[in-house]
């Protein structure tokens, strides 16, 4: 599986880059603080037996935004896990066909799990539910990442549609 | 029925081209609005907060960036050099280097693109250069870095892990030693061949100096000494998977920085990477948990269980079924999501045969290393293919065919000798 980087322009617009840099800025921000954490924790238990008690909760969220952040950018660049042989065998055509359908059924899929994500963290918004950790963190914080998540994913499925339509003007 | 017409789509829409993550999501959207309606997607919520809020799963993000902070640091060419005055002067030459490398960055490295891409970078241009035969030069390098999943640390493992619910320490300590016999294989197969056509690996026969000994020692112990902190802290119950990756990555970052290799151009260029990286990697975990909770509705799992039962299927039989399906789908589709969708439907049948889910877990590693060396998608061909302009990914598939004859072989001892995976964990987990 390799990157697809036959589909034209990489961008939008602006508007998009400036998201995936922002993405890109908080990702990487929150996989140094992941390192910290997590080494502080190591060697604290380590060496002193003693535990921070909330790493394990706060490694937990900053997963769930790796996953969704994450998969935005891979998206965005191209490098998300495709099977591209018999795609590439396509006429000019139908690929842009299948390619836009593809992209409307994912941007499908990420607006369900989005709407169920946001309804989690709105029950637990309203039931007042708590992490049972030191920090007792308000469980809808967190929970706010799916929702989010999956609306950054949608904002580039709908980039990857526009170019989509770039690419088949440029070809025609 | 559910259960084809959902296997069905996702096949469909993988072998389509679309992205992986979305098939298996949109599959197991399907699969779940087929069993309960659209009741069913009621729980999506939580069973997505439970797929993707997990300790456990850090470890991926932490062990890849590791390696990228190794692999950007351009230290594999140290380790090439380190190792390669201990076993140039055996038959076989510096195709030894090529495994011996690859298995030690292997086990700083969580995957085997990282550990192909690092020795195939140094070793293919090194070789041309010295008369090697190419086909097997790639050939070695491609099975080479299949031991980046088998020796631990492993991402794939870990997913197995999260799947089935078994330790990762366990799997990390089963992986080892059929990750080194394994490697020991391969190069008692270069040897061989050396032997019998000599011209195929010009031999150095100069012996070397205690003094080039000690330089070479310098060169690999600041790895051996950060495969002794990752995975010792392990082995040793110091430290959790995911704390030893943590510790794993500050390591890399202090050899780099000894090195004088290490900037904040390299830093921002791996986290860059392992954010895109991880993201592709636990993005499918968490679409195949959605996938998996509608196989755990259906009770897939279980219907398998009684029929397997019921027509009387033999623990190899099954176990050889395995290795053709993972065979098969190994060729159009990736190895995590093939561990991720099939495994969850195969386990409860394996718990009734008895199937020690340890030692499953290192037989799935390595029938996931021949899917990367299989046509048309084995990504490792691809690495290595792509570090050369001397080289195609023809003369990649040749050289690695007898490897593969060996890695299949070595499945079949495994079967019959289950201890070669279990001997470790035992020793040093209880």
């Amino acid at each position: 599986m390799t990157p697809d980087t036959s589909r034209g322009p990489a961008s939008a617009g602006p508007a998009f880059d400036l998201l995936a840099r922002i993405t890109g800025v908080l990702t990487g921000a929150v996989l140094v603080a992941l390192v910290l954490l997590v080494c502080t924790e190591a060697v604290l238990r380590g060496f002193a037996n003693v535990s921070l008690g909330f790493a394990e909760e706060l490694t937990g969220y900053a997963v769930v935004m790796l996953t969704f952040f994450g998969a935005a950018l891979a998206l965005r660049s191209g490098s998300l896990f495709q099977v591209h042989f018999l795609f590439e065998r396509f006429a000019p055509a139908p690929r842009r066909i299948v390619l836009r359908l593809f992209v409307v059924t994912a941007l499908v899929i990420s607006a369900v799990l989005a709407w169920k994500g946001y309804d989690l963290m709105a029950s637990s918004l309203s039931r007042g539910k708590f992490a049972p950790t030191v920090l007792r963190t308000p469980l809808w914080i967190p929970q706010l990442l799916l929702p989010v998540g999956f609306l950054l994913i949608a904002t580039f499925l709908v980039e990857q549609f526009l170019l989509c339509g770039r690419t088949s003007r440029g070809e025609d | 029925m559910e259960a084809l017409l959902a296997f069905g789509l996702l096949i469909g829409l993988i072998l389509g081209g679309m992205w992986v993550q979305f098939a298996v999501a949109g599959a197991g959207l399907f699969y779940v609005w087929l069993l309960k309606g659209f009741a069913g997607w009621k729980a999506l919520g939580i069973v997505s907060w439970g797929a993707s809020n997990s300790f456990t799963l850090a470890a991926i993000p932490l062990f890849v960036l590791m390696a990228e902070i190794l692999l950007g640091s351009g230290l594999s060419t140290r380790l090439y050099n380190g190792v390669a005055p201990f076993v140039r002067r055996l038959p076989g030459g510096l195709l030894h280097t090529n495994i011996a490398g690859s298995g030690i960055f292997a086990a700083i490295s969580g995957g085997s693109a990282p550990t192909a891409a690092a020795m195939s970078t140094v070793a293919l241009p090194e070789l041309g250069r010295r008369g090697y035969d190419l086909r097997l030069v790639s050939g070695s390098l491609a099975a080479g870095g299949t031991l980046g999943i088998l020796i631990p640390p492993s991402i794939t493992m870990i997913i197995y892990a999260t799947f089935t619910e078994t330790s990762i320490a366990r799997l990390f300590a089963a992986g080892l030693v059929p990750g080194i016999v394994l490697a020991l294989f391969y190069m008692g197969f270069i040897a061989l061949r050396a032997t019998l056509n000599p011209a195929l690996a010009p031999r150095d026969t100069t012996r070397a100096t205690p003094r080039e000994l000690g330089a070479a020692l310098l060169d690999i112990l600041p790895f051996l000494l950060l495969i002794l902190i990752v995975l010792g802290s392990i082995y040793g119950g110091l430290a959790t998977p995911t704390e030893a990756g943590a510790v794993g990555v500050v390591g890399a970052i202090l050899i780099s920085a000894i090195y004088g290799k290490f900037s904040l151009t390299l830093l921002t260029g791996a986290l860059a990477r392992t954010a895109t990286m991880s993201g592709n990697i636990l993005f499918i975990v968490f679409t195949s948990m959605i996938f998996a909770y509608a196989t755990a509705l259906s009770q897939v799992g279980e219907h398998l269980v009684s029929f397997l039962d019921e027509a009387n299927v033999s623990r190899l039989t099954f176990l050889l079924v395995i290795m053709v399906t993972f065979a098969i789908l190994g060729c159009f589709m990736e190895g995590l999501g093939m561990i991720a969708i099939i495994v969850p439907v195969i386990f409860p049948a394996l718990v009734a045969m008895q199937v020690d889910p340890i030692w499953f877990g290192v037989f799935v590693v390595i029938l996931v290393e021949l899917g990367q060396l299989t046509p048309p998608l084995g990504v490792i061909l691809f690495v290595v293919a792509g570090s050369s302009d001397n080289v195609t990914v023809e003369d990649v598939i040749m050289g690695t065919l007898p490897f593969f004859v060996i890695i299949v072989a070595f499945m079949l001892l495994l079967i019959a000798v289950p201890q070669i995976a279990l001997f470790f964990p035992s020793l040093t987990l209880g």
